[in-house]
């Protein structure tokens, strides 16, 4: 099934094949110009897969190997050149799955008479020897797919010069030398410029002559018996200005020359491949680092905090960091790197992700409906994904922001391997610490730090082997001296003066993909790390946490047919930690909850060494094509060792493919999730409590209405159970009546609408529209009338475009409208004679609302190529209308005013970044 | 308040925003109660304390005092989790031989409140209070020897204003426990930069300057840092944390608050602030006060208040 079409600007070098069959191709001189050029684009389609709503980007193939053709003995004993276009198809594994000839040109020299392939066998011989290449596949999200393209073989003899008079004498003069070499390469990067034209002419009207070559696969190119003199170069490729200069040659040395070539945009995007979407999910959405990594607006240039611009995803405080998706709470959605969970994504309060953008490949994000492949998240599912390694020499960039600098280095190991460093730390704390006045109160220890550092690498000896690594370290850092605790933290309540906060973690995460045929895939990933979380305060609040992880995820995929796709693996992970817990005031308040309401002065303290935690989850899930209908059912059995408790999950979805590149979708979930440590432990919370559970149910549809353009929609419908709530109820465990604390008795519902209306870019513009109708709600009791969730919006607008300007220059800007948060009252407060302090006393919970949150942002890029690097600079006005957003509600002492908590006023940020 | 501790200082951090300002919660100028002192602080059996708030900002109109043998469940509406007559017979059915105090305990400036809960029905409470019927919203006391009840007091001012204040009262109901006394202030001096300070006092006023800054020393004395066991200190006992609130009713105060915390900050510490006295257009008037109050972390308080004279 190939009914879905890519029209893409794919470039693979084609390979000029040239006339000494019996070893390894020597070069000799070029070939007139062919009937059609090799930069022409080709196509690429993607076989087996649904047509798919508007998207994201997909990652061409990449040939890693390409045994040279056998030149036919016919075609040289006669002359003759050919350029023959061959159909591959090639596999997710890489593997050319079946090759065909498709236009075969046959070009005489001179008057000699023309003949049909069957005599020469052009296309034979290209087929035979594009059976043997092998490419890393074309991959989507970091995801391979299977994917058909064109791709040229061209037989060349030793040229003729392609004067306007031929000249008489043809007789052949000897083997032939290069004397003029040459090598491409494109200004900025570094990177080679395959399949631009090169040509060497002289001359005009009649005394014009001149020839041609193609740069090959690694950039090069040779003219051989060039006449002497002092001839015009010429060197085009489309998306690339030409370059024009002029050289003398003789017959007896060799000209060897290297030529910058300037691209006529640097943008992003031109890296990416614009495509419909390939999935099985209802409601994945994948981004790809050029489609977000200049969108205005958030604090850093971090590709990661643009996931708040997607359909169903509410607006987080400012710098807070949480994701909040359809309703969930903030803790109800999993992050992962490469399917490979992780205890946080963003660096101090969201200021930057953990990865930085150069090895971020895409993001995945799921509101819901996600594959059972995905588990224990109630909410919805971001996996980053890595970069696909595939360097062609050392490349690097030092990224430079108000925030952090980062660095970047990757480089090529041999032609099966690659490796990539990057390291990026903040230099907050040197500001803050020079900032902070003497009279303050406090000093800054450890001000607010982060580091971050990672190992990719990547190998793969052969097509059926895959193996990446990531090492991935990350650490914040916070710790600060109040010259008196008395100031801050109320009468008595310190029994130190310090407040400190870490949190680290590291990863080394083996990825090995195995795809021994085309029916028959593996993907395992085995990840082992260390999680730390270290916070104090005042000698009163302590939590410290030192764990260690290891999980594995393995899934098997066998292909029965091309309408029948079984995937089935098990996701597990095992942590064993230490922890230390002091907490005053009887535990976290759950969600609806209020600081101050519990009243409860109880200390709490929990210590536990060596506890072992296991988490283990089968699944299966099948692809089944029936007609244009895809279903795509699933089974996932999880076992949370942390609540000792099974859940079964089935899923489904479905999409129907409709004339005019329409498709509708449906998708029904159950997904389970596990209340977190402290609700669970038997002195901060309830071992008692039940899974939390969510009932996701899905319609919509997606279509692309232009090449370019593409809308999706989606309504859903969420039910939550066993939602954890805190009670004041009294129960008997193990002969004692202690406090319950919490107990499973909360619901919820959400529904609403999304819509993802995208402009993809088309050489000037990118963006799109994302809106979200949705109302999130809670009981807290059975009985009980449904209440607003914390984090209910009922409308999500935002408007994301770029534009780009020319000449290096790029333009962007963000809109975003959002209904504000629910809101408790407070009614009145009482004084409290011990903490001195007054506590307040609220009203129904979340019966008000906070204003409504509008930010505009602006954003310019502008870069400067130079020969062997670039240099970009970056210009973002966040909040360039100075709109005052309230982001919560605050009060006098004695609760008898109200004022408000406003996010960011404008704020111009600036950044540099230097690549080579 | 700990527990708002991570939220406050991760929002202090995070949030890159702007918040709008109050009036200093320091400055007395409307009807405040300032603290609700028991002497003594903590009862024996049969002990009798007496209850006295210090209230500034306008006189009284009326007061309310009232009781809860547990935390209130609504402590702005005064409900107790146990309605006073279910208590009388919980008390009775636990062996008791007296009736407690009624829970409205009176309407004067001061009230007298005498512990007639015998020690082994509060041992009672605490060692059966698993097998009692308790309604809903009931939260467990702590039970380490003394056994808190909760107090109430609702004040309504001349002026119209009205505050409901609580606290605790700690009954002792374990044989061997040293009851707490609350720590003192004996009084406090005043100095401009270069100048002898001279002393200030609670019955007499002391005339200064306006708008000038003033160092503030208090004194008080080490007997009012008292230690207590602490099964978690390695000595087996710990000292005392005592905080300062500085209160006025105009002007500014360098510190809103002061600790003595043993090793980090000392007593010198507690009793140090500088004053700002108020200029003609923050006070009028020539008569102005700071008051300040000190609580221990037992549920001891004192305070004293200083009469100035802006006159100088």
């Amino acid at each position: 099934m190939r009914h879905w079409y890519l029209g893409v600007f794919l470039t693979l070098a084609a390979r000029d094949v040239h006339a000494q069959p019996s070893k390894p191709a020597k070069p000799l001189p070029a070939v007139p110009a062919p009937a059609a050029p090799v930069d022409e684009p080709d196509e690429i389609e993607a076989a087996d897969e649904p047509a798919q709503p508007a998207g994201p980007v997909v990652n061409p193939p990449a040939l890693l190997e390409a045994p040279p053709p056998v030149f036919p003995a016919n075609a040289l004993t006669d002359r003759i050149h050919g350029i023959v276009v061959v159909e591959l198809t090639i596999s997710a594994e890489g593997l050319v799955t079946a090759a065909a000839a498709g236009s075969v040109t046959i070009i005489p020299e001179g008057d000699l008479p023309r003949a049909g392939d069957g005599r020469y066998g052009f296309g034979q011989a290209a087929v035979t020897a594009a059976r043997q290449m092998v490419f890393s596949p074309a991959t989507y999200g970091g995801q391979p797919f299977e994917v058909q393209i064109n791709y040229t073989y061209r037989f060349a003899l030793p040229a003729k010069p392609i004067s306007a008079e031929p000249e008489e004498d043809e007789t052949p003069k000897g083997p032939a030398q290069v004397n003029f070499e040459g090598a491409l390469v494109e200004r900025g990067s570094r990177s080679v410029v395959p399949g631009a034209t090169i040509t060497v002419y002289r001359g005009q009207g009649k005394k014009a002559e001149g020839f041609e070559a193609t740069s090959s696969a690694d950039g090069t190119f040779q003219f051989y018996d060039l006449p002497a003199g002092r001839w015009q170069v010429k060197i085009e490729r489309e998306g690339y200005i030409p370059v024009e200069t002029s050289e003398s040659f003789s017959t007896t040395e060799v000209v060897s020359g290297k030529y910058w070539v300037e691209k006529g945009s640097y943008s992003e995007y031109d890296l990416t491949i614009e495509a419909e979407r390939p999935r099985k999910e209802v409601n994945r959405r994948s981004l790809s680092v050029a489609q977000i990594s200049k969108v205005p607006g958030p604090v850093s240039d971090d590709p990661v905090l643009v996931v708040e611009n997607l359909p169903g995803v509410a607006r987080s405080s400012v710098a807070s960091g949480e994701i909040i998706v359809r309703g969930s709470g903030p803790g109800d959605t999993g992050v992962f790197v490469n399917g490979v969970s992780v205890p946080l994504i963003y660096h101090f309060g969201g200021l930057k992700s953990i990865l930085p953008s150069k090895a971020i490949g895409g993001i995945d994000f799921y509101p819901g409906n996600y594959s059972v492949q995905y588990g224990r998240a109630t909410g919805g599912i971001l996996d980053l994904k890595l970069k696909k390694l595939d360097p062609d020499r050392v490349h690097g960039s030092v990224d430079i922001s108000v925030l952090d600098t980062s660095v970047y280095v990757e480089a090529p190991i041999g032609d099966k391997a690659a490796i990539a460093i990057a390291g990026r730390r903040s230099y907050i704390d040197f500001v803050l610490a020079n900032a902070i006045p003497e009279d303050a109160g406090l000093s800054l220890t450890s001000a607010p730090r982060y580091y971050d550092y990672q190992i990719l690498g990547s190998y793969r000896p052969k097509a059926a082997h895959e193996f990446r690594w990531l090492g991935l370290g990350s650490d914040d850092s916070l710790e600060l001296l109040f010259d008196d605790p008395a100031e801050i933290a109320g009468p008595n309540v310190a029994t130190s003066n310090d407040f400190s906060a870490r949190t680290s973690f590291q990863r080394l995460i083996n990825d090995y993909r195995y795809t021994p045929s085309e029916k028959i895939s593996n993907h395992a990933r085995l990840s082992l790390g260390r999680n730390s979380l270290d916070f104090s305060a005042l000698g009163q609040f302590r939590f410290e946490l030192t764990s260690l992880t290891a999980t594995l995820r393995d899934t098997f995929t066998y292909k029965f047919n091309d309408n029948f796709t079984l995937d089935a693996g098990f996701d597990s992970e095992l942590n064993r930690f230490d922890l230390t817990i002091r907490f005053p005031g009887g535990g976290p308040t759950q969600e609806g909850g209020n600081d101050g309401d519990s009243g409860d002065d109880t200390i709490l303290e929990q210590n536990l060494a060596g506890k072992l935690l296991f988490d283990a989850a089968p699944f299966i899930e099948a692809s089944i094509n029936i007609g244009k209908l895809l279903l795509v059912p699933g089974l996932r059995m999880d076992y949370f060792g942390n609540a000792d408790a099974w859940s079964v999950d089935p899923r489904i979805t479905a999409r129907y493919s409709l004339p005019h590149e329409v498709g509708v979708k449906a998708g029904a979930a159950v997904v389970h999730q596990s209340p977190n440590f402290p609700e669970l432990d038997a002195v901060f919370g309830n071992p008692d409590l039940d899974l939390l559970r969510a009932y996701q149910y899905s319609v919509g549809a997606d279509w692309n209405i232009t090449e370019s353009i593409r809308f999706d929609g989606t309504l859903f419908y969420k039910q939550l159970r066993n939602l954890v709530r805190n009670t004041d109820e009294l129960i008997e465990r193990d002969g004692e009546t202690v406090a319950a604390r919490y107990d499973n008795a909360g619901t919820g519902r959400v529904y609403g609408a999304e819509v993802f209306l995208e402009h993809q870019f088309n050489g000037k513009f990118n963006g799109w529209l994302s809106y979200t109708l949705s109302r999130a709600e809670r009981k807290d009791a059975p009985g009980e009338d449904y209440r607003r969730f914390d984090f209910d919006q009922t409308h999500i607008l935002a408007l994301v475009g770029s534009y780009q300007l020319g000449n290096n220059w790029e333009l962007g800007a963000r809109y975003r409208y959002v209904t504000g948060n629910p809101s408790t009252p407070v009614i009145a407060a009482v004084f409290n004679s011990e903490t001195d302090e007054y506590s307040p006393v609220f009203g129904e919970t979340n019966s008000g609302r906070l204003a409504s949150f509008q930010q505009f942002d602006l954003r310019v890029d502008k870069t400067w190529i130079f020969d062997t690097w670039k240099f970009s600079s970056y210009l973002s006005l966040v909040n360039a209308t100075n709109h005052r957003n309230v982001e919560s509600n605050t009060y006098n002492f004695d609760y008898s005013e109200q004022g408000s908590v406003t996010g960011l006023p404008v704020l111009p940020i600036f950044g540099v970044k230097g690549e080579w | 308040m700990l527990q708002r501790l991570p939220i406050i200082a991760i929002a202090a951090l995070s949030l890159w925003g702007c918040a709008d300002e109050f009036s200093d919660y320091n400055q007395v100028d409307k009807l405040r109660v300032l603290a609700i002192r028991a002497e003594p602080p903590d009862l024996l059996f049969e002990d009798e304390t007496t209850l006295e708030a210090l209230i500034a900002g306008d006189e009284v109109a009326s007061y309310e005092w009232s009781w809860c043998p547990f935390s209130f469940s609504d402590s702005f509406e005064g409900e107790c989790p146990v309605p006073e007559e279910e208590f009388r017979q919980l008390v009775a059915d636990l062996g008791g031989e007296e009736d407690p105090p009624p829970y409205v305990l009176g309407t004067g400036a001061s009230q007298p409140y005498k512990n007639l809960i015998p020690p082994a029905l509060l041992d009672l409470f605490c060692t059966q209070i698993g097998e009692i019927d308790l309604p809903e919203g009931f939260e467990i006391p702590p039970c380490n020897g003394r056994f808190e009840i909760a107090l109430r007091l609702a004040v309504q001012g001349e002026a119209g204003g009205s505050v409901v204040t609580t606290t605790h009262l700690s009954l002792i109901y374990e044989d061997g426990l040293v009851p707490n006394q609350n720590p003192t202030i004996t009084g406090g001096e005043m100095s401009v930069r270069g100048a002898p300070p001279f002393a200030f006092s609670e019955d007499t006023a002391t005339i200064v300057a306006r708008d000038v800054e003033y160092a503030v020393d208090v004194v008080v004395p080490e007997s009012s840092i008292e230690t207590f066991p602490d099964e978690e200190a390695e000595s087996g006992e710990v000292l005392e944390r005592l905080t300062m609130s500085w209160f006025y009713d105009a002007g500014s105060m360098d510190k809103s608050r002061s600790s003595y915390l043993d090793g980090f900050n000392d007593l010198q510490n507690l009793g140090s602030n500088s004053y700002t006295t108020p200029t003609e257009d923050e006070l009028e008037r020539d008569d102005t006060k700071l008051y300040f109050v000190l609580r221990d972390d037992r549920g001891g308080i004192n305070w004293f208040i200083a009469q100035l004279e802006l006159n100088l």
